[in-house]
């Protein structure tokens, strides 16, 4: 098949200046080969957005930087305690808290709690929890917290309990929660 | 005869100011005036009618009857409501005992509360915790739970159509049992988390949310049993 009249091609396909082999072009020289241009351009642009991409992170642009405060755990004697913290974003970029695990509970579920009709209704948060850049989340008695289920042991309060953190973008943090009365977990709820 | 010397230009009197009228011994009687309403307005707005401070808990528009009904008690016998806490104040919740932070916060905040106030108060109050749960909230689990805030509360449990009726007689939206099981076969309960109380008369005309504090509880129980009754 043959191309447009006022293309050459080199014997090896390749785009080139006119050489002493090749029939001389009745097209302006810089409108040699199109098509190749077209695919240069396709490729810097596609080459570019994936740079773009990688530098910025993808939607919500930026990086975020994650930090945490205020880690708690409710005292309780069940197998069954809800932690709470505050989270940070103070970077740039949108993040999620995916998932809260603890080498105290075997199984952990991060929960976000809605008021529908006067009723206190717990959801497992699938997605995560919403981290935007900028901002702090509190995850707070009523609104959210993360079920350390399976304890082996009383939680006491004054104690410790590790607890480790992973982001959808941000690296994961290492956070030591502390045990506190369950009465001062009331102070926490949001009036 | 006597020289009636101009006041204004007497130079033994202090100098008055350019306005006739406003010395300064007027000026501290004015000055008097003033505190002294104040004082009285600050006594009237504070101090001389208690009834008129405000509330930690919701004040009810009307009172509310305490909800005839029988259920079962942590001991497996039958527990009439009216008629086991008739003469006292009763604080009534519904919740379950899997549930990770209100059920606790709430029993446990409330509890600490009359433990400062001391056995008058205690022996005042009945804290009666109804399950929305009754499946995996048997009596003597009801009983387990209860006893890590206080022995002496009540817990109450029954078939769930009689523990429905009684959240629909406490005049609260009945809650809803999670279908979702996790790999354990837990389950989520959705309820209400407002704690009634109920006077001695059987009206309940206060109710308080989750997220009542120690100190609100320590602030208001002492009125109420002092026969405060709650307004607006």
């Amino acid at each position: 098949m043959s191309g447009p009249a006022v293309t050459q091609v080199d014997a090896d396909g390749a785009p080139g200046a006119p050489g002493a082999g090749d029939v001389p072009d009745a097209a302006p020289s810089g409108r040699r080969r199109p098509w190749l241009v077209a695919l240069a351009a396709v490729v810097l642009v596609g080459l570019a957005a994936v740079v773009v991409l990688v530098v910025t992170g993808g939607p919500g642009g930026g990086t975020p930087r994650i930090s945490a405060a205020r880690a708690a755990v409710g005292a309780t004697t069940a197998g069954t305690a809800a932690a709470y913290i505050d989270l940070t974003n103070s970077g740039s970029g949108d993040d999620r808290l995916l998932r809260v695990t603890s080498p105290l509970a075997p199984a952990t579920t991060l929960h976000v709690v809605e008021d529908r009709d006067g009723l206190s209704v717990m959801s497992s948060a699938d997605d995560g929890i919403e981290l935007p850049a900028g901002d702090t989340v509190a995850l707070d008695p009523g609104r959210s917290h993360v079920m350390l289920g399976g304890l082996g042991a009383p939680l006491v309060a004054g104690s410790t309990v590790p607890l480790h953190l992973e982001f959808e973008h941000a690296r994961a943090l290492d956070v030591r929660a502390t045990v506190v009365p369950l009465e001062q977990l009331a102070e926490r709820v949001g009036r | 005869m006597s020289v009636q010397l101009d006041e204004q230009t007497d130079p033994a009197e202090p100098p008055e100011p350019d306005v006739p009228g406003r010395g300064p011994g007027r000026q501290i009687v004015l000055i008097a005036i003033a505190g002294v309403a104040l004082l009285a307005v600050g006594l009237l707005a504070s101090g001389w009618n208690r009834s008129s401070q405000p509330w930690a808990g919701t004040v009810l528009a009307a009172p509310q009857e305490k909800p005839d009904i029988t259920l079962t008690d942590t001991s497996g016998a039958p527990y009439n409501l009216v008629d086991r806490t008739a003469g006292k104040f009763t604080v009534l919740m519904f919740g379950y005992t899997n549930c990770p932070d209100v059920c606790p916060i709430n029993l446990a905040t409330l509890d600490s509360a009359m433990e400062a106030l001391g056995p008058k108060v205690r022996g005042k109050v009945d804290v009666v915790f109804v399950t929305a749960d009754p499946t995996r909230d048997t009596p003597q689990v009801l009983r387990e739970f209860l006893d890590r805030f206080d022995t002496g509360f009540v817990g109450l449990t029954g078939t769930l159509p009689e523990v429905q009726a009684a959240q629909q007689k406490a005049k609260l939206p009945i809650a809803t049992l999670d279908t979702k099981k996790d790999s354990s076969g837990n389950y989520t309960v959705g309820h209400a988390t407002q704690m009634i109380v109920y006077a001695p008369d059987g009206e309940a005309r206060i109710v308080y949310p989750f997220g009542t504090r120690q100190s609100d509880w320590s602030r208001d129980l002492p009125r109420l049993l002092a026969g405060e009754e709650p307004t607006e």
